[in-house]
């Protein structure tokens, strides 16, 4: 592994000369105000790709306008692309619009499966993790780079339940995938951290099992503790807490050490990008986590430095 | 068939429709004709620049005010404001602000600032900016639409003085109507022709105005006395009427009339979850997954 990173460090090194880490936000109107003011702390910001599908033109110049401002990167959550069925064209025509009428840095989707025989979810689901999904999400991936004109990051996803009928794990589901699609890993650490600790496992050693040298983009939110659901209790039972990635609460600690861990072994530039979808608080509170985002990488990266440079 | 050869309210009605027909030509062919954005996009950031663009020097000064008062590096009495000597200043970077607290270093009524030199000066700055960004019209502007105007107006007045020439030979005096058309047609042209937000500041407010949409629906949930810019870019982009009354209810007794708009107020709701945000229309909603 560490012969690996090196050698993943060796590659990636020029590029990182080349584009430092940037630290952004996801663009919510509600934010627009702290958003505006505060552009000289905002790296890139994210934007919703399904709410525009249907934007008029107007609202389009809007959007460009915003991406004169700051770099902007697309990001869509209902295209369902690790879906056993193929995705259906009009849903990447959409997508590969938006992309052509706004330029964005990157586009990405979620590694999951919205619909099934035309029945919406309302959800991004953990499909079966088998090799027969992992064709069926290359070949879904590979229609959407055609029709687009580039790769997606992918995304994966937070799950209150192992998949059932699977056959990998999901790191390795991930890589497939990844490694078939030929594409870019968009990191979402909260899901890691709380899938790691809804199925036990240590999120560092999670962490550690992904294909980080494919890591070009990072998400950072927030959940909070449920119990899970009624029917895994057993009777009489108390019922065990899971970890729901619900958007509306801060980056917990731990999350933050993760991207440090991240900067450390993907010696890669990263777009790090905050989602905050409710429950806003001061944009000064978010700035904070801009921060704490920003200070994790570059302990990432010193420790990188000094690893590399004890080695040499 | 020969417009001239008209009567009466037959030619009225050609006239007026002809008249409208070429004022909204021009109109149309000026904002057409300068949407260009080659000049690459203004620092969004200040807020005064946006109160400037969407109002006038006034409204940057009125948005200034408001925001140091915020800040509480103003005190608002009623009508009246006053600021405590050089330390307010020294806290404050912007021009505008550092001028706004000088002029209010002895008290006085809010818009005694208007007629300040020193906001003026500062006000300057910003519509040479807007200016040089192709937002608001210059004398390069006003030049360039000038041939559109000078044909429109030649076509209104043209027109009108053959008819009148033509009732006046014939022994017609009932040329009331079309003079009066004429002037009303004219003013109008040149009111577009000095226009002073250009076509491509017109579609900035507008994009502003989209993006910043969902913002002043939830308003009222802003605070005074944020320590970020939130409350003075609202106010730069919709106007002070769009803070809330309780928070901000200073700014009707400084400012009674532009305080005074249609306001979202303290009772609009705000989204606080996740699943108000979802799905919601429009550019810029929220849950990423």
């Amino acid at each position: 592994m560490a012969a690996a990173v090196a050698a993943g460090a060796a590659v990636a090194e020029p590029a990182a000369a080349a584009r430092p880490d940037r630290v952004g936000i996801g663009w919510r109107g509600e934010l627009a105000a702290g958003i505006f003011a505060h552009l000289d702390r905002i790296d890139l910001l994210e934007v919703i790709a399904d709410d525009c599908f249907r934007a008029t033109t107007r609202e389009l110049r809007a959007l460009s306008t915003l991406a004169a401002q700051a770099p902007l990167t697309l990001h869509g959550v209902a295209m369902g692309l690790a879906g056993s069925e193929p995705v259906e064209t009009r849903r990447i025509d959409a997508m590969a619009r938006l992309v052509d009428a706004l330029q964005p840095a990157s586009w990405s989707e979620h590694l999951a499966f919205v619909r099934a025989r035309g029945i919406e979810i309302g959800h991004l689901a953990a499909p079966p993790r088998t090799p027969r999904n992992v064709d069926a999400a290359i070949a879904n991936i590979g229609r959407a780079t055609r029709l687009v004109g580039r790769a997606p990051l992918l995304e994966n996803i937070a799950t209150l339940i192992e998949p059932p009928a699977s056959t990998l794990d999901e790191p390795a589901w991930a890589g497939a995938i990844l490694d078939g699609a030929d594409a870019g890993l968009l990191l979402d650490l909260h899901n890691l951290y709380a899938n790691a600790l809804n199925f036990g496992e240590k999120p560092e050693a999670l962490l550690e099992r992904f294909p980080l040298h494919r890591v070009r983009a990072v998400h950072l939110s927030g959940g909070r503790w449920i119990p899970e659901p009624r029917e895994e209790t057993a009777t009489g039972a108390t019922p065990r807490m899971r970890l729901l990635d619900d958007h509306v609460h801060d980056v917990p600690d731990p999350v933050f050490a993760l991207l440090a861990r991240l900067a450390e072994r993907a010696p890669q530039p990263l777009d790090v990008i905050l989602e905050r979808d409710g429950g806003f608080p001061d944009f000064a509170c978010l700035l904070a986590q801009l921060d704490a985002a920003r200070e994790a990488l570059r302990t990432g990266r010193l420790r990188a430095a000094t690893t590399l440079r004890e080695a040499a | 068939m020969n417009p001239f050869a008209l009567h009466g309210f037959d030619f009225l009605a050609f006239y007026l429709v002809t008249g409208i027909a070429v004022v909204v030509g021009l109109r149309l062919w000026i904002r057409r004709s300068e949407t260009d954005d080659s000049r690459g996009a203004p620092n969004l950031t200040d807020p005064y620049l946006i109160a400037q663009l969407r109002a006038g020097p006034n409204e940057a000064l009125r948005v200034a005010t408001v925001s140091l008062v915020d800040r509480g590096l103003l005190d608002a009495s009623d009508d009246t404001l006053s600021t405590h000597g050089d330390d307010a200043e020294r806290r404050v970077q912007r021009p505008i602000e550092k001028a706004i607290l000088r002029h209010f270093r002895n008290p006085g009524k809010a818009w005694e600032v208007f007629k300040d030199a020193g906001a003026q000066m500062a006000c300057n700055t910003y519509e040479d900016a807007l200016a040089r960004a192709g937002l608001v019209a210059d004398g390069r502007t006003l030049a360039q639409r000038f041939p559109a105007f000078a044909l429109a107006l030649a076509l209104l007045v043209g027109i009108a003085a053959i008819k009148i020439g033509i009732a006046l030979s014939e022994g017609r005096h009932n040329i009331g109507f079309t003079i009066l058309l004429a002037i009303v047609f004219s003013i109008v042209a040149l009111a577009i022709w000095r226009k002073r937000l250009t076509g491509r500041g017109v579609a900035m407010l507008g994009d502003l105005r989209s993006l910043f949409a969902r913002l002043r629906g939830r308003a009222g949930s802003l605070r005074k006395g944020g320590q970020t810019n939130e409350a003075a870019l609202l106010a730069a982009v919709f106007g002070i009427a769009v803070l809330p009354t309780l928070a901000f209810g200073f700014t009707r007794k400084l400012y009674p009339k532009a305080g005074d708009g249609s306001s979202c107020g303290s009772s609009c709701s705000s989204s606080s979850s996740c699943g108000s945000s979802c799905g919601g229309g429009g550019c810029g909603g929220g849950c990423g997954g």
